[in-house]
Protein backbone atom coordinates (compact mmCIF):
# COMPACT_ATOMS: atom_id res chain seq x y z
CA UNK A 1 0.00 0.00 0.00
CA UNK A 2 1.32 3.33 -0.86
CA UNK A 3 2.36 6.16 1.69
CA UNK A 4 -0.71 8.24 1.10
CA UNK A 5 -2.65 9.94 3.83
CA UNK A 6 -4.69 8.49 6.19
CA UNK A 7 -6.92 9.83 8.27
CA UNK A 8 -8.92 6.62 9.64
CA UNK A 9 -7.79 3.21 10.46
CA UNK A 10 -10.71 0.98 11.78
CA UNK A 11 -10.10 -2.36 12.71
CA UNK A 12 -12.44 -4.34 13.12
CA UNK A 13 -13.35 -8.18 12.05
CA UNK A 14 -16.61 -7.88 11.90
CA UNK A 15 -17.65 -6.83 8.30
CA UNK A 16 -21.04 -5.70 8.74
CA UNK A 17 -19.89 -3.94 11.75
CA UNK A 18 -17.15 -2.34 9.68
CA UNK A 19 -19.95 -1.73 6.92
CA UNK A 20 -22.25 -0.21 9.55
CA UNK A 21 -18.85 2.34 10.86
CA UNK A 22 -18.31 2.97 7.31
CA UNK A 23 -22.05 4.15 6.29
CA UNK A 24 -22.11 6.27 9.55
CA UNK A 25 -18.94 8.26 8.34
CA UNK A 26 -20.68 8.47 5.05
CA UNK A 27 -23.79 10.07 6.44
CA UNK A 28 -21.00 13.09 8.06
CA UNK A 29 -18.49 12.95 4.97
CA UNK A 30 -15.93 11.65 7.80
CA UNK A 31 -15.50 8.97 5.16
CA UNK A 32 -12.24 10.26 3.03
CA UNK A 33 -8.72 8.20 3.51
CA UNK A 34 -10.56 5.47 5.51
CA UNK A 35 -8.90 2.25 5.80
CA UNK A 36 -10.30 -1.20 7.06
CA UNK A 37 -8.34 -4.03 8.50
CA UNK A 38 -9.47 -7.14 9.44
CA UNK A 39 -6.96 -8.46 12.20
CA UNK A 40 -4.65 -7.17 14.88
CA UNK A 41 -1.73 -8.38 13.03
CA UNK A 42 -2.64 -6.44 9.62
CA UNK A 43 -3.72 -3.55 12.42
CA UNK A 44 -0.15 -3.74 13.76
CA UNK A 45 1.46 -4.31 10.54
CA UNK A 46 -0.06 -1.13 9.20
CA UNK A 47 1.29 1.24 12.19
CA UNK A 48 4.75 -0.01 12.26
CA UNK A 49 4.87 -0.19 8.22
CA UNK A 50 5.46 -4.04 7.98
CA UNK A 51 4.72 -7.20 5.46
CA UNK A 52 2.23 -5.57 3.03
CA UNK A 53 2.39 -1.80 4.53
CA UNK A 54 6.15 -1.67 4.29
CA UNK A 55 5.93 0.87 1.80
CA UNK A 56 4.27 3.22 4.51
CA UNK A 57 6.30 5.37 6.50
CA UNK A 58 5.70 5.45 10.58
CA UNK A 59 5.92 9.02 10.64
CA UNK A 60 2.91 9.22 8.26
CA UNK A 61 0.20 8.00 10.92
CA UNK A 62 -3.46 7.77 10.89
CA UNK A 63 -5.28 10.74 12.83
CA UNK A 64 -7.44 7.85 14.77
CA UNK A 65 -7.43 4.12 15.09
CA UNK A 66 -11.15 2.70 15.74
CA UNK A 67 -10.31 -0.38 17.62
CA UNK A 68 -12.61 -2.92 18.41
CA UNK A 69 -11.69 -5.38 21.31
CA UNK A 70 -12.37 -8.67 19.93
CA UNK A 71 -10.14 -9.61 17.39
CA UNK A 72 -9.12 -13.42 16.48
CA UNK A 73 -5.49 -14.19 17.85
CA UNK A 74 -3.91 -10.72 18.38
CA UNK A 75 -6.25 -8.98 20.35
CA UNK A 76 -7.44 -5.25 20.62
CA UNK A 77 -5.93 -4.51 23.61
CA UNK A 78 -2.81 -6.04 22.50
CA UNK A 79 -3.05 -3.68 19.37
CA UNK A 80 -2.86 -0.68 22.28
CA UNK A 81 -0.25 -2.23 23.95
CA UNK A 82 2.16 -2.37 20.69
CA UNK A 83 0.92 1.28 19.26
CA UNK A 84 0.86 3.16 22.90
CA UNK A 85 4.49 1.02 24.17
CA UNK A 86 6.29 2.79 20.90
CA UNK A 87 8.04 6.13 21.76
CA UNK A 88 7.48 6.71 17.83
CA UNK A 89 3.09 5.69 17.55
CA UNK A 90 2.30 5.86 21.40
CA UNK A 91 0.44 9.75 20.20
CA UNK A 92 -2.13 8.14 17.64
CA UNK A 93 -5.16 8.82 19.06
CA UNK A 94 -6.75 5.28 19.88
CA UNK A 95 -10.98 4.86 20.98
CA UNK A 96 -11.99 1.56 21.28
CA UNK A 97 -15.42 0.67 20.08
CA UNK A 98 -16.96 -2.28 21.65
CA UNK A 99 -20.11 -3.93 21.99
CA UNK A 100 -19.35 -4.63 25.27
CA UNK A 101 -19.19 -2.56 28.43
CA UNK A 102 -17.24 -4.74 30.56
CA UNK A 103 -15.78 -2.69 33.89
CA UNK A 104 -12.21 -4.88 32.98
CA UNK A 105 -12.10 -4.12 29.55
CA UNK A 106 -12.20 0.09 30.15
CA UNK A 107 -10.27 -0.30 33.18
CA UNK A 108 -7.56 -1.70 31.13
CA UNK A 109 -7.90 0.10 27.89
CA UNK A 110 -7.33 3.24 30.23
CA UNK A 111 -4.31 1.56 31.97
CA UNK A 112 -2.70 0.90 28.56
CA UNK A 113 -3.66 4.46 27.35
CA UNK A 114 -6.67 4.40 25.06
CA UNK A 115 -7.92 7.73 24.25
CA UNK A 116 -11.50 6.80 24.33
CA UNK A 117 -14.04 4.18 24.69
CA UNK A 118 -17.21 3.73 23.18
CA UNK A 119 -19.97 1.01 23.45
CA UNK A 120 -21.53 0.67 19.71
CA UNK A 121 -25.28 1.71 20.54
CA UNK A 122 -27.81 -0.38 19.81
CA UNK A 123 -29.37 1.95 17.97
CA UNK A 124 -28.04 2.47 14.39
CA UNK A 125 -28.91 6.14 14.78
CA UNK A 126 -27.28 7.11 17.99
CA UNK A 127 -24.39 4.61 16.38
CA UNK A 128 -23.97 6.77 13.43
CA UNK A 129 -24.10 9.85 15.81
CA UNK A 130 -21.46 8.41 18.18
CA UNK A 131 -19.18 7.91 14.75
CA UNK A 132 -19.97 11.35 14.12
CA UNK A 133 -18.69 13.04 17.11
CA UNK A 134 -15.67 10.86 17.42
CA UNK A 135 -15.02 11.21 13.76
CA UNK A 136 -15.27 14.89 14.20
CA UNK A 137 -13.53 15.35 17.07
CA UNK A 138 -10.57 13.23 16.30
CA UNK A 139 -10.35 14.40 12.99
CA UNK A 140 -10.89 18.02 12.91
CA UNK A 141 -10.70 19.31 16.59
CA UNK A 142 -7.87 17.31 18.16
CA UNK A 143 -4.34 19.24 17.75
CA UNK A 144 -1.53 16.78 18.01
CA UNK A 145 2.14 17.45 18.85
CA UNK A 146 4.37 17.78 16.05
CA UNK A 147 6.56 15.29 16.69
CA UNK B 1 0.48 -44.49 148.24
CA UNK B 2 0.99 -47.73 145.83
CA UNK B 3 0.70 -47.07 141.58
CA UNK B 4 -2.45 -48.75 140.26
CA UNK B 5 -1.51 -51.63 138.24
CA UNK B 6 -2.69 -51.19 135.23
CA UNK B 7 -5.26 -54.10 133.94
CA UNK B 8 -3.59 -55.76 131.82
CA UNK B 9 -6.70 -57.52 130.78
CA UNK B 10 -8.76 -54.61 130.27
CA UNK B 11 -5.94 -53.40 127.77
CA UNK B 12 -5.79 -56.55 126.14
CA UNK B 13 -9.21 -56.28 125.62
CA UNK B 14 -9.43 -52.86 124.04
CA UNK B 15 -6.32 -53.32 121.88
CA UNK B 16 -8.50 -56.45 120.67
CA UNK B 17 -11.74 -54.24 120.20
CA UNK B 18 -10.04 -52.05 118.32
CA UNK B 19 -7.86 -54.45 116.26
CA UNK B 20 -11.42 -55.89 115.47
CA UNK B 21 -13.06 -52.53 114.73
CA UNK B 22 -10.11 -51.65 112.02
CA UNK B 23 -9.74 -55.47 110.88
CA UNK B 24 -13.52 -55.44 109.86
CA UNK B 25 -13.53 -51.74 108.71
CA UNK B 26 -10.25 -52.71 105.81
CA UNK B 27 -11.94 -55.97 104.94
CA UNK B 28 -15.29 -55.08 104.20
CA UNK B 29 -13.70 -51.63 102.15
CA UNK B 30 -15.46 -51.71 99.67
CA UNK B 31 -11.87 -50.66 97.71
CA UNK B 32 -8.98 -52.90 97.25
CA UNK B 33 -6.19 -52.31 100.12
CA UNK B 34 -2.95 -54.27 100.27
CA UNK B 35 0.44 -53.81 101.73
CA UNK B 36 3.84 -54.95 100.45
CA UNK B 37 7.17 -55.21 101.89
CA UNK B 38 10.33 -52.74 100.79
CA UNK B 39 10.48 -55.03 97.79
CA UNK B 40 7.12 -54.57 96.56
CA UNK B 41 5.61 -57.96 97.66
CA UNK B 42 2.49 -58.68 98.84
CA UNK B 43 2.54 -59.31 102.54
CA UNK B 44 -1.71 -58.60 103.08
CA UNK B 45 -4.26 -58.05 100.63
CA UNK B 46 -8.20 -57.30 101.85
CA UNK B 47 -10.63 -59.62 100.59
CA UNK B 48 -12.09 -57.35 97.62
CA UNK B 49 -8.67 -58.06 96.28
CA UNK B 50 -9.20 -61.00 96.49
CA UNK B 51 -12.49 -61.10 94.32
CA UNK B 52 -11.32 -58.89 92.10
CA UNK B 53 -7.91 -60.41 90.90
CA UNK B 54 -8.87 -64.03 91.12
CA UNK B 55 -6.25 -65.20 93.13
CA UNK B 56 -6.18 -67.70 96.43
CA UNK B 57 -4.93 -65.43 99.20
CA UNK B 58 -1.47 -67.63 99.79
CA UNK B 59 -1.28 -67.44 95.73
CA UNK B 60 -1.48 -63.60 96.24
CA UNK B 61 1.26 -63.33 99.51
CA UNK B 62 4.51 -63.28 97.97
CA UNK B 63 3.61 -61.69 94.59
CA UNK B 64 5.38 -58.80 92.84
CA UNK B 65 3.31 -55.62 93.15
CA UNK B 66 3.97 -55.23 89.29
CA UNK B 67 2.76 -58.58 88.29
CA UNK B 68 -0.53 -57.07 89.10
CA UNK B 69 -0.52 -54.45 86.40
CA UNK B 70 -0.68 -54.81 82.18
CA UNK B 71 3.18 -56.02 80.86
CA UNK B 72 2.50 -52.89 78.44
CA UNK B 73 2.55 -51.07 81.42
CA UNK B 74 4.97 -52.59 83.96
CA UNK B 75 7.87 -50.29 83.14
CA UNK B 76 6.36 -47.21 83.25
CA UNK B 77 5.25 -47.80 86.66
CA UNK B 78 8.44 -48.95 87.93
CA UNK B 79 9.78 -45.97 86.49
CA UNK B 80 6.55 -43.75 88.00
CA UNK B 81 7.27 -45.36 91.41
CA UNK B 82 10.84 -44.85 91.48
CA UNK B 83 10.71 -41.35 91.00
CA UNK B 84 8.49 -41.43 93.66
CA UNK B 85 10.63 -42.79 96.17
CA UNK B 86 13.58 -40.82 95.37
CA UNK B 87 11.68 -37.73 95.78
CA UNK B 88 10.54 -38.45 98.82
CA UNK B 89 6.78 -38.02 97.79
CA UNK B 90 4.37 -39.10 100.86
CA UNK B 91 1.59 -40.02 98.75
CA UNK B 92 0.61 -40.92 94.77
CA UNK B 93 -1.83 -41.66 92.51
CA UNK B 94 -1.26 -43.41 89.29
CA UNK B 95 -4.44 -44.91 87.39
CA UNK B 96 -3.47 -47.93 85.31
CA UNK B 97 -4.43 -50.98 83.61
CA UNK B 98 -4.65 -54.25 85.48
CA UNK B 99 -4.26 -57.96 84.97
CA UNK B 100 -6.42 -60.43 86.64
CA UNK B 101 -5.29 -63.50 87.33
CA UNK B 102 -7.22 -65.24 84.05
CA UNK B 103 -6.12 -62.80 82.14
CA UNK B 104 -9.08 -60.21 82.31
CA UNK B 105 -8.17 -56.50 81.51
CA UNK B 106 -9.74 -53.28 83.59
CA UNK B 107 -8.56 -49.63 84.88
CA UNK B 108 -7.17 -49.27 88.61
CA UNK B 109 -6.40 -46.01 90.03
CA UNK B 110 -4.02 -46.33 92.82
CA UNK B 111 -3.26 -44.32 95.78
CA UNK B 112 0.61 -45.53 96.99
CA UNK B 113 1.60 -44.62 100.80
CA UNK B 114 4.87 -45.91 102.37
CA UNK B 115 5.58 -47.28 105.13
CA UNK B 116 8.48 -45.79 106.82
CA UNK B 117 10.63 -45.96 110.01
CA UNK B 118 13.76 -45.07 110.82
CA UNK B 119 13.97 -43.45 107.73
CA UNK B 120 13.69 -46.47 106.14
CA UNK B 121 10.96 -47.52 103.29
CA UNK B 122 9.85 -50.49 105.17
CA UNK B 123 7.18 -51.30 102.76
CA UNK B 124 3.99 -49.66 100.64
CA UNK B 125 0.43 -49.61 101.53
CA UNK B 126 -2.08 -48.80 98.70
CA UNK B 127 -5.57 -48.24 98.63
CA UNK B 128 -7.45 -48.85 94.55
CA UNK B 129 -10.52 -48.85 92.58
CA UNK B 130 -11.92 -50.05 90.03
CA UNK B 131 -12.17 -46.97 87.70
CA UNK B 132 -13.04 -48.75 84.23
CA UNK B 133 -15.89 -47.32 83.83
CA UNK B 134 -14.82 -43.99 84.18
CA UNK B 135 -11.76 -44.49 81.78
CA UNK B 136 -13.93 -46.28 78.80
CA UNK B 137 -16.53 -43.44 79.64
CA UNK B 138 -13.70 -40.60 78.53
CA UNK B 139 -11.81 -43.16 76.26
CA UNK B 140 -15.56 -43.01 74.89
CA UNK B 141 -15.55 -39.07 75.10
CA UNK B 142 -12.34 -38.16 73.59
CA UNK B 143 -13.34 -40.78 70.52
CA UNK B 144 -16.41 -38.84 69.73
CA UNK B 145 -14.14 -35.55 70.12
CA UNK B 146 -12.15 -37.08 68.03
CA UNK B 147 -14.86 -38.40 65.57
CA UNK B 148 -16.70 -34.62 65.66
CA UNK B 149 -12.93 -33.38 64.55
CA UNK B 150 -12.63 -35.81 61.84
CA UNK B 151 -16.22 -34.57 61.02
CA UNK B 152 -15.37 -30.97 61.12
CA UNK B 153 -12.50 -31.92 59.14
CA UNK B 154 -14.34 -33.25 56.94
CA UNK B 155 -16.69 -30.66 56.45
CA UNK B 156 -14.45 -27.68 56.24
CA UNK B 157 -12.89 -29.81 52.93
CA UNK B 158 -16.03 -29.75 51.35
CA UNK B 159 -16.66 -26.56 51.91
CA UNK B 160 -13.39 -25.76 50.31
CA UNK B 161 -13.87 -27.92 47.50
CA UNK B 162 -17.91 -26.37 47.62
CA UNK B 163 -16.01 -23.26 47.48
CA UNK B 164 -13.61 -24.03 45.13
CA UNK B 165 -17.08 -25.50 42.57
CA UNK B 166 -18.35 -22.13 43.11
CA UNK B 167 -15.80 -19.85 42.45
CA UNK B 168 -15.10 -21.54 39.43
CA UNK B 169 -18.56 -21.84 38.36
CA UNK B 170 -18.79 -17.93 39.52
CA UNK B 171 -15.70 -17.80 36.94
CA UNK B 172 -17.36 -19.46 34.38
CA UNK B 173 -20.56 -17.75 34.69
CA UNK B 174 -18.55 -14.46 34.00
CA UNK B 175 -16.93 -15.86 31.00
CA UNK B 176 -20.52 -16.87 29.66
CA UNK B 177 -21.86 -13.14 30.37
CA UNK B 178 -18.54 -11.57 28.69
CA UNK B 179 -19.30 -13.64 25.75
CA UNK B 180 -22.97 -12.75 25.39
CA UNK B 181 -22.12 -8.83 25.94
CA UNK B 182 -20.03 -9.48 23.19
CA UNK B 183 -21.36 -12.35 20.90
CA UNK B 184 -24.91 -12.08 21.12
CA UNK B 185 -24.53 -7.96 21.01
CA UNK B 186 -22.30 -7.79 18.04
CA UNK B 187 -24.72 -9.90 15.35
CA UNK B 188 -27.88 -7.92 17.05
CA UNK B 189 -26.01 -4.70 16.68
CA UNK B 190 -25.88 -5.76 12.97
CA UNK B 191 -29.29 -6.72 12.19
CA UNK B 192 -30.29 -3.35 14.01
CA UNK B 193 -28.16 -1.32 12.06
CA UNK B 194 -28.99 -2.57 8.94
CA UNK B 195 -32.72 -2.65 9.32
CA UNK B 196 -32.58 0.78 10.57
CA UNK B 197 -30.87 1.69 7.70
CA UNK B 198 -33.15 0.51 5.52
CA UNK B 199 -35.57 2.10 6.65
CA UNK B 200 -34.15 5.73 6.99
CA UNK B 201 -32.50 5.51 3.31
CA UNK B 202 -34.53 2.91 1.75
CA UNK B 203 -37.61 3.24 3.44
CA UNK B 204 -38.92 4.61 0.07
CA UNK B 205 -38.78 1.98 -2.30
CA UNK B 206 -40.61 -0.49 0.49
CA UNK B 207 -44.41 -0.82 -0.47
CA UNK B 208 -47.00 -0.23 2.91
CA UNK B 209 -46.32 -4.33 3.86
CA UNK B 210 -42.80 -4.02 3.11
CA UNK B 211 -42.40 -1.36 5.75
CA UNK B 212 -44.52 -3.50 8.38
CA UNK B 213 -42.60 -6.25 8.01
CA UNK B 214 -38.88 -4.11 8.56
CA UNK B 215 -40.90 -2.80 11.37
CA UNK B 216 -41.23 -6.34 13.25
CA UNK B 217 -38.08 -6.85 13.14
CA UNK B 218 -36.73 -3.63 14.20
CA UNK B 219 -39.15 -4.21 16.99
CA UNK B 220 -38.06 -8.25 18.16
CA UNK B 221 -34.37 -6.91 17.59
CA UNK B 222 -34.78 -4.36 20.22
CA UNK B 223 -36.59 -6.83 22.53
CA UNK B 224 -34.02 -9.27 22.16
CA UNK B 225 -31.61 -6.38 23.05
CA UNK B 226 -33.70 -5.56 26.19
CA UNK B 227 -33.49 -9.45 27.17
CA UNK B 228 -29.99 -9.28 26.48
CA UNK B 229 -29.36 -5.99 28.76
CA UNK B 230 -31.41 -7.51 31.28
CA UNK B 231 -29.69 -10.92 31.31
CA UNK B 232 -26.29 -8.78 31.81
CA UNK B 233 -27.53 -6.67 34.72
CA UNK B 234 -28.89 -10.24 36.38
CA UNK B 235 -25.50 -11.92 36.44
CA UNK B 236 -23.61 -8.55 36.91
CA UNK B 237 -26.21 -8.35 40.80
CA UNK B 238 -24.59 -11.36 41.72
CA UNK B 239 -21.04 -10.99 40.66
CA UNK B 240 -20.44 -7.13 42.28
CA UNK B 241 -19.09 -7.15 45.34
CA UNK B 242 -22.05 -5.36 47.65
CA UNK B 243 -20.27 -2.01 48.65
CA UNK B 244 -21.94 -1.34 52.00
CA UNK B 245 -23.04 2.35 52.94
CA UNK B 246 -25.98 4.21 54.68
CA UNK B 247 -28.35 5.21 51.91
CA UNK B 248 -30.54 8.02 52.27
CA UNK B 249 -33.87 5.80 50.59
CA UNK B 250 -36.10 9.14 50.33
CA UNK B 251 -33.20 10.46 47.95
CA UNK B 252 -32.64 7.65 45.88
CA UNK B 253 -36.22 6.74 45.57
CA UNK B 254 -37.04 10.23 43.98
CA UNK B 255 -33.77 10.27 41.72
CA UNK B 256 -34.52 7.02 40.22
CA UNK B 257 -38.19 8.14 39.60
CA UNK B 258 -37.59 11.24 38.41
CA UNK B 259 -34.48 9.62 36.16
CA UNK B 260 -37.22 6.64 34.93
CA UNK B 261 -40.30 8.68 34.07
CA UNK B 262 -40.92 10.86 31.19
CA UNK B 263 -42.69 14.11 31.81
CA UNK B 264 -45.35 13.24 29.82
CA UNK B 265 -46.17 10.18 32.29
CA UNK B 266 -45.02 12.40 35.22
CA UNK B 267 -47.94 14.56 34.20
CA UNK B 268 -50.59 11.57 34.11
CA UNK B 269 -49.18 10.12 37.67
CA UNK B 270 -49.76 10.94 41.01
CA UNK B 271 -47.17 9.98 43.24
CA UNK B 272 -46.73 10.07 46.82
CA UNK B 273 -42.75 9.65 48.64
CA UNK B 274 -43.06 10.26 52.34
CA UNK B 275 -40.14 10.22 55.31
CA UNK B 276 -38.59 6.58 54.64
CA UNK B 277 -36.13 5.45 56.77
CA UNK B 278 -32.50 5.60 55.67
CA UNK B 279 -31.01 1.82 55.29
CA UNK B 280 -27.10 0.14 55.45
CA UNK B 281 -26.85 -1.28 51.31
CA UNK B 282 -25.53 -1.01 48.09
CA UNK B 283 -26.43 2.01 46.24
CA UNK B 284 -25.74 0.76 42.88
CA UNK B 285 -27.88 -2.37 43.19
CA UNK B 286 -30.78 -0.68 45.15
CA UNK B 287 -31.65 1.79 42.82
CA UNK B 288 -31.95 -1.02 40.57
CA UNK B 289 -34.40 -2.68 43.03
CA UNK B 290 -36.47 0.97 42.82
CA UNK B 291 -36.05 1.66 39.53
CA UNK B 292 -37.13 -2.19 38.75
CA UNK B 293 -40.10 -1.86 41.13
CA UNK B 294 -40.39 2.00 40.16
CA UNK B 295 -41.05 1.09 36.17
CA UNK B 296 -43.01 -1.78 37.15
CA UNK B 297 -45.67 0.27 38.68
CA UNK B 298 -45.88 3.16 36.33
CA UNK B 299 -46.12 0.45 33.10
CA UNK B 300 -49.12 -1.34 34.84
CA UNK B 301 -50.85 2.01 35.94
CA UNK B 302 -50.42 4.15 32.94
CA UNK B 303 -52.87 2.05 31.49
CA UNK B 304 -55.13 2.78 33.73
CA UNK B 305 -57.89 5.71 34.65
CA UNK B 306 -56.95 6.28 38.30
CA UNK B 307 -53.04 6.45 38.15
CA UNK B 308 -51.57 6.53 41.44
CA UNK B 309 -48.05 5.33 42.83
CA UNK B 310 -47.54 5.07 46.59
CA UNK B 311 -43.96 4.63 48.27
CA UNK B 312 -43.59 4.22 51.91
CA UNK B 313 -41.02 2.74 54.34
CA UNK B 314 -41.25 1.71 58.22
CA UNK B 315 -38.26 0.50 60.62
CA UNK B 316 -39.12 -2.39 62.50
CA UNK B 317 -36.98 -4.49 65.38
CA UNK B 318 -34.81 -5.58 62.99
CA UNK B 319 -35.37 -4.13 59.76
CA UNK B 320 -36.71 -1.78 57.53
CA UNK B 321 -40.06 -2.63 55.24
CA UNK B 322 -40.15 -0.46 51.94
CA UNK B 323 -43.20 -1.15 49.52
CA UNK B 324 -44.68 0.59 46.39
CA UNK B 325 -47.88 0.28 45.87
CA UNK B 326 -49.55 1.20 42.09
CA UNK B 327 -53.49 1.60 41.41
CA UNK B 328 -52.44 -0.76 38.31
CA UNK B 329 -53.63 -4.11 36.55
CA UNK B 330 -52.83 -5.89 39.88
CA UNK B 331 -52.05 -9.69 39.92
CA UNK B 332 -53.54 -13.01 41.28
CA UNK B 333 -53.00 -13.97 44.56
CA UNK B 334 -52.73 -17.03 43.45
CA UNK B 335 -49.74 -16.19 40.92
CA UNK B 336 -47.65 -14.60 43.88
CA UNK B 337 -44.75 -17.08 43.19
CA UNK B 338 -44.34 -17.07 40.00
CA UNK B 339 -43.90 -13.22 40.25
CA UNK B 340 -39.59 -13.10 41.27
CA UNK B 341 -38.99 -16.19 38.67
CA UNK B 342 -36.52 -15.04 35.87
CA UNK B 343 -38.87 -14.93 32.74
CA UNK B 344 -41.78 -15.38 34.50
CA UNK B 345 -44.43 -13.24 33.22
CA UNK B 346 -48.46 -12.73 33.83
CA UNK B 347 -48.50 -10.41 30.86
CA UNK B 348 -48.17 -10.93 27.14
CA UNK B 349 -46.36 -8.33 25.86
CA UNK B 350 -49.12 -6.97 23.97
CA UNK B 351 -50.75 -6.06 27.77
CA UNK B 352 -47.53 -4.87 28.72
CA UNK B 353 -44.00 -5.20 27.83
CA UNK B 354 -41.31 -6.50 30.05
CA UNK B 355 -38.73 -9.18 29.88
CA UNK B 356 -39.57 -11.12 32.63
CA UNK B 357 -36.14 -10.34 34.43
CA UNK B 358 -36.86 -6.91 36.67
CA UNK B 359 -38.30 -8.75 39.21
CA UNK B 360 -35.83 -11.40 39.79
CA UNK B 361 -33.06 -9.13 39.67
CA UNK B 362 -34.83 -7.07 42.73
CA UNK B 363 -34.90 -10.55 44.22
CA UNK B 364 -31.79 -11.15 44.14
CA UNK B 365 -30.66 -7.90 45.11
CA UNK B 366 -32.46 -8.04 48.19
CA UNK B 367 -31.40 -11.42 49.37
CA UNK B 368 -27.58 -11.08 48.24
CA UNK B 369 -28.43 -7.78 51.63
CA UNK B 370 -29.96 -10.25 53.36
CA UNK B 371 -33.37 -9.02 52.92
CA UNK B 372 -36.52 -10.47 51.50
CA UNK B 373 -39.29 -9.60 48.73
CA UNK B 374 -43.12 -10.53 48.31
CA UNK B 375 -45.99 -9.04 46.88
CA UNK B 376 -49.70 -8.56 47.81
CA UNK B 377 -52.76 -7.86 44.83
CA UNK B 378 -55.56 -8.67 43.47
CA UNK B 379 -56.45 -8.44 39.59
CA UNK B 380 -57.40 -4.96 38.19
CA UNK B 381 -57.14 -3.49 41.88
CA UNK B 382 -53.55 -2.57 41.87
CA UNK B 383 -50.20 -4.39 43.52
CA UNK B 384 -47.60 -3.49 46.22
CA UNK B 385 -44.32 -4.78 46.42
CA UNK B 386 -42.29 -4.72 49.81
CA UNK B 387 -38.39 -5.55 50.38
CA UNK B 388 -37.07 -5.37 53.84
CA UNK B 389 -33.40 -4.65 54.42
CA UNK B 390 -31.66 -5.33 57.74
CA UNK B 391 -30.88 -3.01 59.84
CA UNK B 392 -27.07 -2.75 60.94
Amino acid sequence: MSDQKINILLVEDNPYHAELTLKALNMHHLAENFVWVKTGEEATDFIFCRGEFSSRTIENAPKVVFLDLKLPKKSGLDVLKEIKSDERTKNIPVVILSTSREEKDIVEGKNLGMNGYVVKPDDFEKFAEAIRNIGYYWLVLNQLPKN
Amino acid sequence: MQPQQPDLQLLYEKLRESEEKYRRFVENAADIIYRTDGEGRFIYVNPVSLRIFGYAEDEFMGKHYLELFHPNFRNKARQYYATQFFNGQYSSYLEFPAVTKNGKQFWLGQNVQPLMENGQIMGFQAVARDITERVLAEEAMRRADEEVRTLNAELERRVAERTMQLENANKELEAFSYSVSHDLRAPLLAVNGFTQFLAMHLGDKLDEEGKRLLSIIRTNTQTMQQLISALLMLSKTNKKELDTITIDMNALAQETYDEIVSPEARQKILITIPLLPPVRGDRTLLRQVWSNLLSNAIKFTLAKDERTIEVGGRTEESKSVYFVKDSGAGFDMKDAGKLFGVFSRLHTNEEFEGTGIGLSIVRRVIHRHGGDVWAEGDVGKGATFYFSLPNK
